[in-house]
């Protein structure tokens, strides 16, 4: 095979093979680089205001803001790329990505609800430090894992940005679901304060619905639910990243 | 050369190869798992006519720990079957053209439960769970929950629901130790856990809210219309039942296509039954709740529906002597 002038020059085969690359890989890719985008100025964002935020003397911080909280400053992004990311759902029950869709189902659930029901609705929570450790948490898996399936399109993954998506999990899900429990748990005085999302009978359903104790039964499975999606990661993991504890012994 | 290891077939035996003869003797596999470890070093010997239920009791003698329903045996992965072939019970191992220093390949399947005790468990569960709402209702709702008029009578509705939801499961359970034959004698013991929670879970929620004390029942004409109807589809779902069980004649695994009653119409009549026999239950009952678990086994039904009817159609294609199989509707009509 001849390789362009360009190839040459580039030493690779990248630009060519993108150009041949099928519309549907084209759009994955403008996806998950958009994605990417995304939650890089969530992380850049978030970061740069959590220091200053959180210095701030509690007593200032008892009544107005001095400044708005980290949360507040990147929310637009955050709700608008985790809702859009139910793309994802999409994608795999179309078929356009192998990933089960049960679970990535079940994933987007469980984030966009802590976002959307636990967090963005009860404002007083938008500037506690467990709102700042969701979002840093979140944006930090996010930056690494959409560029890592971006280029894994190309089969172009560098081993480096491999080892981080599987390694930087280990400290960042448990502090994600960490914020995002603590997040619930403070949640249910507001919630039920304000009478949240709940509805009593009777009705002509028969159907009544808590949200104070839908956030209960949540935080007593999240635990469960968390330690198995940890150890599907470190599962993955291994074979990823080929760590193996002991060398198998020669059959 | 031991003698006694070679049998002489008769040469009218032999397929017509007339000048050699066919020995049948010992063979001896080489028994690896799915990653490619060796399970047992001095392999497995059997008589080469062995069924592969034979080999599965001799190698539970030497592995004790893995009964038969334990194991899955599979032939070597080759590129017409990735996974390999499996190795059915009733077939003898030279059906798969399996001779001696051949390799198969071992699966652990986990600890295994039977399907009657899974199922007895299962419809148990819902049966009890269902009771207290509707006897200790002052305690549950009163005592516990702080509801107002929780000790006050239950509705003609919700005892007629109490009723129908214990005669369902009690007909489930007699069926299952008096009607069904189940193909498959076990199933990993995860299923037990997991169908469980299902049922239990949806029969406890279920009657938490038929029999709470703010409970609206429907007019009294819908609610025995919704019950007469269930009634009717819960015997009919009975007779389908029967029909199954009868199907297929001194443990042959051959399949039948089902017929009579309502199978002319309907590949799966039973499951058709069952779903509208919760239809009705729903209709007379009007919650939430029962139409939400109705349309969960409805969804898991309508799986398997559609793969019973396309095996169905790929056995019965109506060539080689085999009947056509057809049928007007696969799971719910008029609808499907």
């Amino acid at each position: 095979r001849s390789y362009s002038r360009t190839e040459r020059r580039l030493g690779t085969t990248a630009t060519t093979d993108m150009a041949r690359r099928s519309m549907k890989e084209r759009y994955l890719i403008a996806y998950n680089v958009i994605q990417a985008c995304g939650w890089a100025y969530v992380l850049v964002h978030a970061t740069q205001h959590a220091w200053e935020f959180h210095q701030q003397p509690t007593r200032a911080r008892g009544g107005a803001q001095l400044q708005s909280s980290p949360y507040d400053i990147v929310r637009d992004f955050v709700v608008t790329f985790q809702v859009a990311s139910f793309a994802e759902v999409a994608h795999s029950m179309l078929g356009i990505t192998r990933s089960p869709v049960g679970a990535a189902l079940m994933q987007w659930c469980g984030r966009t609800h802590v976002l959307m029901c636990a967090l963005d609705a009860v404002g007083a929570l938008h500037g506690t430090v467990a709102a700042t450790a969701l979002v840093i948490a979140w944006a930090l898996t996010e930056v690494v894992r959409y560029p890592s399936y971006a280029l894994g399109l190309y089969s172009q993954c560098p081993s480096w940005l491999n080892w981080l998506r599987y390694t930087i999990f280990i400290p960042l899900y448990p502090l994600g679901a960490g914020a995002e429990m603590k997040l619930m748990y403070d949640a249910r005085a507001f919630a039920r304060k304000a009478n949240m999302y709940s509805f009593s009978m009777p009705n002509a359903f028969n159907f009544a619905f808590d949200y104070v104790t839908f956030l209960n039964g949540l935080l007593i499975v999240y635990p469960f639910l968390f330690y198995s999606l940890y150890s599907y990661m470190f599962t993955q993991r291994k074979k990823k990243l080929g760590h193996v504890t002991s060398v198998k012994k020669q059959q | 050369c031991d003698p006694r290891k070679f049998v002489r077939i008769p040469a009218k035996h032999t397929h017509g190869r007339t000048h050699t003869a066919v020995f049948a003797r010992d063979m001896k596999l080489k028994v690896i798992s799915r990653s490619g470890r060796t399970v047992l070093p001095e392999g497995i010997v059997l008589p080469s006519d062995a069924k592969v239920s034979d080999l599965k009791k001799i190698f539970h003698e030497m592995k004790r720990a893995y009964y038969p329903t334990r194991q899955r045996f599979t032939t070597v992965a080759t590129k017409d079957a990735p996974r390999g072939v499996a190795l059915e019970d009733a077939k003898a191992l030279r059906d798969y053209g399996l001779v001696d220093g051949d390799t198969i390949v071992f699966k652990d399947l986990g600890p295994q439960v039977s399907y009657k005790a899974v199922f007895f468990f299962e419809y148990l569960g819902p049966l009890l769970a269902y009771l207290p709402f509707y006897f200790a209702r002052e305690t549950i709702y009163g005592k516990m929950l702080g509801f107002k008029d929780a000790g006050k009578a239950p509705l003609e509705a919700q005892t007629l629901a109490m009723y129908f939801h214990t005669a369902h499961y009690v007909k489930r359970i007699l069926e299952t130790f008096f009607v069904h034959s189940f193909s498959h004698a076990t199933m990993p013991i995860f299923n037990l856990m997991r169908n469980c929670s299902y049922y239990w879970t949806f029969g406890a929620v279920m009657s938490y809210f038929i029999n709470h004390p703010a409970y609206t029942p429907v007019g009294r004409t819908q609610m025995l219309a919704g019950f007469a109807f269930s009634a009717v589809m819960q015997l009919s779902n009975l007779r389908c039942h029967i029909i199954l069980a009868n199907l297929r004649k001194d443990g042959s695994k051959a399949y039948v296509i089902p017929s009579g009653f309502l199978f002319n119409y309907v590949t799966c009549a039973n499951y058709c039954t069952e779903i509208y026999q919760w239809l009705g239950f729903n209709i007379a009952t009007q919650s939430a709740m029962g139409y939400t678990f109705m349309c969960c086994g409805a969804a898991q039904m309508l799986q398997w529906a559609i793969a019973k009817h396309k095996r169905l159609r790929k056995l019965f294609p109506g060539t080689d002597g085999k009947p056509k199989f057809r049928r007007p509707f696969i799971l719910l009509p008029p609808f499907f």
